[in-house]
């Protein structure tokens, strides 16, 4: 008979009157591994946040091995052994990864000093135990990301932790990452540690997974074991229907070259570079798809080729003319759109209304009738098309935007930046953290628009988006591009994560 | 929907009664420690900026370089650029004024104009050098325009003995420029006052500032800059232009209020002449929060406040300090974000029903 | 003249003139880490420097006259943490509207304690003295600069040292840079964000209090109205510059001090006294504009 040991009853999180869970039981036995699985917004970061004291149940009980607790704080949770790993790395940059490890939990000398040869060797003394490698002196800012998720397990351990939140652990890592997180998954549950991981990935479920949750709507939908469900069966429990991303494709010609960058290189703002002498071009209604671990230099290179951001050297051209150190505002005029990966931060204005959100970029890119005043029935007539064409969904168009769900503000940013006859789209993580209806319709958008010739350059972070919507397929790794594969049916995730990992590289 | 922009209107005049009635509570305990009634003080307050037409006047004459300070620092706020220098371009443009209007003879079709157009100018470059510091040095506007104020009080002051060819042992208080042409001087709309055009001047930029606001692409450009920068930036604006043309704006209208409190008032420059006029400006901007025509009622209540004081420094013990004490006391009140206060109010409400409900159930 | 700016004369009076630079600016240091914008610090510097003023007229004594000062910095950092941490208001609006206030405060309390307007001079407003080490007169130059300095000048000598102790060395110190970095993380953590803040901003009160109380009680025992003439922001700014390093903002207030006790000696050659005047505030402009040349070419190469 195996222990319980967490115990959660009848518990519920309200935010306003929103309720983000409802009445959730949970039973997780002592040394497995706990899959939650359900779709973004599902709720299941909430309950996690609550087991790990973030936040406070409105009503309900938690039980840790039995005993009835209340956490005020993520430090009574950790006291009870109880750590989590959050999605984005709770890390300091600019500290060192000794210091991370140390910050809040510190070893001291003569009461009132930092001990830290103390602390040193004692998480030496863990990462010997279950086998991790980290360097404890350099700087986080400076560590690849899966050697952060290490630092981040290693420091839950290191503060007596039995059992461990994994939130979405396996997003930021390449195929052979996950397999390294999941070799050690089991070592820590041989070893008597207890795993809860939160995913919304199905196969990864079914490979690691003792137990399965599922939720929907902050509600528990199903209890599972994996050997005797199947992913359709999980789907359907998680969205209520079937999930199946269909996109129709329809043959479409090919031109010649519009974008071409040659000899890119792109230094970040501490001077390092991130992309190093890159080339690529991208052809008349071509869909390039630019696949890596994040952090390989995706974003510097999309930010230098719309101008956000002046490369060190290289050239871009563009219809043949040449536009590397041109602004966005005159990139925008010879009809090139950008859907940013940070939408919040720099796709839109969340406190502007949608019309003033719609008409940024279209002002400069198409000019109202005096290009001095703002038309206001020009203005209003292409904020309704973008409203009408792309299914957002908002009461007035003179509401801010930021009354809006994620989903619907990125529709709307696609939509203004698709609605302006671009002819070179580059898109950035178009579907990060939106619901599926919206994902299924932003990618049908794309593979249309691109049947209407237009060019577009996605990068995206989520493998699976690049292997659906590509024609060719480059891979990004440490800011080079070491690969270049047209996407033909015989394509396997297994050889892009190759790449991707820098294990496998093509002479350029 | 509906409910929820109705919500922050209600919000927002929940914030300036809440403001109001604090600072009225604030005062009257002020005005009572300084030995004096609240009541009898207030009525002093009003006798003096609105009891009589040489008050209303004062009250004008106050409310004049309030609009004008206060646009200029709105502009720069509204895109989120702190320049706080508006007293030191102020001062500059000032100076620009009293020599301008002392040194030439033209006719008063020309003189005027030119009088004020050279402040503009002048407190416009004086404003080059934050921006341009900030552009090509990344050196924080704020601190920089703060510095600078130091600086331009100290720096007019030298060209002032400079240009009377005195030298600096003697008393800054004595010292001025010569008086300034009548053909360089704003005409007086209230007799014995110094209430002068210059008031419509006043009004004139609130409202072309507005319209600019309201209907350019220049305006959505600098607002949006002010709302969200690195969407401003992705969209297309030019922000190293936008943000030049910002300080300059805002150093033109500072410079221009010194020429209309040289023109409109003083008639000549005296060094430190107007002890926190441009701080006024600032405290009104941010009163005002970003709204042009706000700026202009907020500026009335100020130069009510400001005629008024000195009646009320007269009438009874309490000295006008007191008034300069509780404006600054008001623009705290104003700052506080009572949106992101009702939203927690409202979680907590929230939770403590639901924990009732359980016990009850 | 040269001979006469670099005397040891000029660098004693630098170390002066940095000491109420030096306590405000390791008050800031403090705010500056743990990510506030507090440019209050103007208000602290004049309100404590009035009322350390006062609690010397009262007592007759300097060292009440200083706690007078630290506990009118701690009441000012109390009023700027509940706007800003709990009402949450704008901190730059915050700060600008606490700089007005104090100014008519200040003024408006000289009137009404001591019945004056402009500056109060007594008899009764006491100073700190100057101490003599006995051991470094035969030391020739450290002698002059360093020995029958004001006892607040040792004092700020000894707080640079422990803000830097502090600051790298004891938890405190790790957890306050980290609520600079990473609040999100440092609530995950289980560390209060709210509460370093808090201890932050009390270390600035105390700090700024000091360095305020530490200008009318240097020796000229009187209180000016607007004596804190930019102190204040000259803190915040050489916070900034050093990017919270305690040694390093504590340098960038001996480069302002030293600008300040050359135009003291440069009054003495008939430069224009408003120009002498300026330099401190021109310096300080080419001191940000210097840092960050440097720093703008390390990010070029």
């Amino acid at each position: 008979m195996d222990d319980i040991i967490l115990e959660v009853k009848h518990i519920s999180k309200y935010f306003g009157t929103f309720a983000a869970n409802k009445n959730i039981d949970l039973k997780v036995k002592k040394g497995t591994v706990h899959s939650i699985i359900g779709e973004n917004g599902a709720g299941k970061s909430t309950l996690m946040n609550m087991i790990s004291g973030i936040y406070q149940p409105s009503q309900g009980e938690i039980y840790v091995k039995g005993e009835k607790v209340v956490f005020r704080n993520p430090n009574d949770a950790t006291k009870r052994g109880i750590g989590m790993v959050h999605q984005e790395f709770m890390l300091f940059p600019e500290l060192t990864i000794l210091e991370n490890l140390m910050m809040g939990f510190e070893t001291t000398k003569s009461g009132r000093f930092l001990d830290k040869k103390k602390a040193a060797a004692d998480i030496e003394e863990i990462t010997k135990k279950y086998n991790f490698s980290i360097p404890l002196n350099q700087k986080a800012e400076e560590l690849p990301v899966s050697l952060l998720q290490q630092v981040e397990i290693v420091k839950v351990l290191y503060k007596g932790a039995e059992l461990i939140i994994l939130d979405e652990p396996t997003a930021v890592l390449t195929p052979q990452g996950i397999e390294g997180l999941f070799a050690a998954i089991r070592n820590l549950t041989k070893l008597g540690k207890t795993i809860i991981m939160i995913t919304h990935k199905l196969k990864e479920v079914m490979e690691i997974s003792d137990y399965i949750t599922v939720l929907k709507d902050g509600e528990v939908t199903g209890n599972l074991l994996p050997q005797e469900t199947n992913e359709e069966e999980m789907a359907s429990l998680m969205v209520g229907r079937k999930v199946l991303f269909n996109t129709t494709k329809q043959e479409k010609q090919i031109g010649g070259p519009i974008l071409e960058v040659k000899k890119l290189t792109v230094a970040d703002s501490d001077g390092v570079d991130r992309v190093k002498n890159v080339s690529l071009t991208v052809k008349k209604g071509e869909i390039v798809g630019i696949a890596g671990v994040a952090g390989s230099g995706q974003s510097e290179l999309v930010e230098a080729i719309f101008g956000l951001r002046r490369p060190k050297s290289g050239d871009i051209y563009y219809k043949n003319e040449l536009i590397t150190n041109k602004t966005p505002r005159e990139k925008r005029q010879v009809k090139i759109g950008y859907v940013p990966q940070d939408r919040l931060a720099t796709g839109c204005c969340v406190n502007g209304s949608l019309m003033e959100n719609c008409i940024m970029g279209y002002h400069v890119a198409h000019k109202f009738s005096n290009p001095r005043l703002i038309n206001k029935k020009e203005a209003r007539d292409f904020t309704e098309d973008v409203e009408k064409q792309f299914q957002v969904k908002i009461q007035d168009i003179s509401d801010a935007m930021g009354t809006m769900s994620g989903g619907n503000i990125q529709k709307a940013i696609v939509g203004r930046e698709f609605m302006q006859d671009n002819n070179l789209l580059i898109i950035e993580d178009p579907t990060r953290g939106i619901d599926v209806g919206a994902i299924e319709f932003i990618w049908q958008k794309i593979i249309d628009i691109s049947e209407q010739g237009c060019s577009i350059l996605l990068v995206s972070h989520e493998l699976g988006e690049i292997m659906e919507l590509s024609d060719r397929i480059l891979i990004m790794y440490n800011g080079e591009i070491t690969g270049n594969l047209l996407n033909t049916a015989d394509l396997d995730e297994k050889t892009v994560g190759l790449y991707m990992l820098g294990g496998k590289k093509d002479e350029a | 929907m509906k409910l929820k922009l109705k919500l922050s209107t209600k919000l927002e005049i929940m914030k300036y009664t809440v403001s109001v009635v604090l600072i009225i509570i604030i005062g009257s305990l002020i005005i009572l420690s300084q030995g004096d009634s609240p009541l009898e003080a207030g009525k002093a307050l009003l006798e003096g900026s609105v009891g009589s037409l040489s008050a209303l006047g004062t009250t004008i004459r106050w409310t004049t370089p309030s609009i004008i300070t206060g646009i200029a620092a709105l502009i720069a706020f509204k895109s989120g650029i702190w320049n706080c220098g508006i007293e030191g371009q102020m001062y500059f443009g000032a100076f620009a004024a009293a020599i301008v209007g002392s040194a030439f003879t033209l006719p008063k079709m020309i003189h005027l104009p030119l009088t004020l157009i050279v402040a503009g100018l002048a407190g416009m470059a004086f404003a080059f050098i934050p921006a341009i510091l900030k552009l090509t040095l990344n050196v924080n506007e704020l601190i920089c325009t703060l510095m600078l104020n130091y600086a331009a009080n100290l720096f007019t002051e030298y060209l002032t003995f400079k240009y009377m060819g005195f030298d600096a042992s003697e008393l800054a208080d004595a010292i001025a420029t010569p008086d300034m042409h009548p053909t360089a001087r704003l005409s007086t709309i209230i007799p014995r006052t110094s209430a002068s055009t210059a008031i419509f001047i006043a009004i004139i930029i609130a409202i072309v500032i507005f319209l600019l606001y309201k209907y350019t692409v220049l305006g959505y450009e600098l607002k949006m800059v002010g709302e969200n920068l690195r969407f401003s930036k992705y969209g297309g604006v030019n922000y190293k232009k936008v943000f030049i043309l910002i300080f300059l704006i805002s150093g033109f209208i500072a410079g221009l209020c010194g020429g209309t409190e040289m023109s409109g008032s003083f008639g000549k420059f005296r060094p430190a002449f107007a002890t926190n006029l441009g701080w006024d400006g600032v405290m009104i901007a941010s009163i005002a929060k970003n709204n042009p025509i706000a700026v202009i009622f907020i500026s009335i209540f100020w130069g009510m406040l400001k005629s008024g004081s000195f009646h009320m420094e007269r009438m009874t013990n309490t000295n006008r300090l007191v008034i300069t004490l509780l404006q600054a006391v008001f623009v705290l009140l104003v700052a506080v974000d009572y949106e992101s206060l009702y939203k927690r109010f409202c979680e907590k409400r929230q939770l403590k029903k639901l924990r009732a409900q359980k016990e009850v159930g | 003249m040269l001979r006469y700016l670099f005397s040891a004369s000029t660098w004693a009076a630098t170390l002066r003139l940095s000491a109420p630079l030096g306590l405000a600016a390791m008050g800031s240091v403090f705010g500056h880490k743990a990510r506030i914008f507090n440019i209050g610090l103007e208000s602290y510097v004049l309100t404590s420097a009035f009322f350390a003023t006062w609690g010397s007229y009262l007592f007759e004594n300097a060292f009440i006259g200083l706690l007078f000062g630290m506990a009118a910095g701690i009441v000012m950092s109390g009023i700027f943490g509940i706007f800003v941490l709990h009402l949450k208001a704008d901190p730059i609006v915050v700060g600008i509207a606490m700089n007005l206030s104090s100014w008519g405060l200040t003024s408006l309390l000289l009137l009404n304690i001591f019945h004056i307007r402009g500056s109060i001079m007594d008899p009764r407003i006491k100073s700190f003295s100057t101490i003599h080490i006995p051991f470094l007169d035969h030391i020739p130059i450290i002698n002059d600069i360093f020995n029958n300095q004001n006892i607040l000048v040792y004092m700020t000598i000894v707080v640079v040292i422990l803000s830097h102790i502090i600051m790298y060395k004891t938890p405190f110190g790790l957890r306050i840079r980290g609520v600079g970095i990473n609040e999100s993380a440092m609530e995950a953590a289980g560390v209060s964000v709210i509460k370093y803040k808090w201890a932050s901003l009390i270390i600035t009160g105390v700090l700024v209090g000091a360095g305020g109380a530490f200008l009318p009680l240097s020796g000229i025992s009187m209180f000016t109205e607007n004596m804190s003439a930019g102190k204040g922001f000259l803190a915040v700014t050489a916070a900034r510059i050093g990017n919270g390093d305690p040694l390093k903002a504590f340098f960038a207030c001996f480069i302002f001090a030293f600008a300040d006790a050359l135009s003291v000696g440069l009054q003495n050659f008939s430069i224009p006294s408003q120009l002498v005047l300026m330099t401190p505030y021109v310096i300080t402009i080419v001191v940000m504009c210097f840092t960050n040349l440097s720093e703008l070419r390390k990010e070029s190469v």
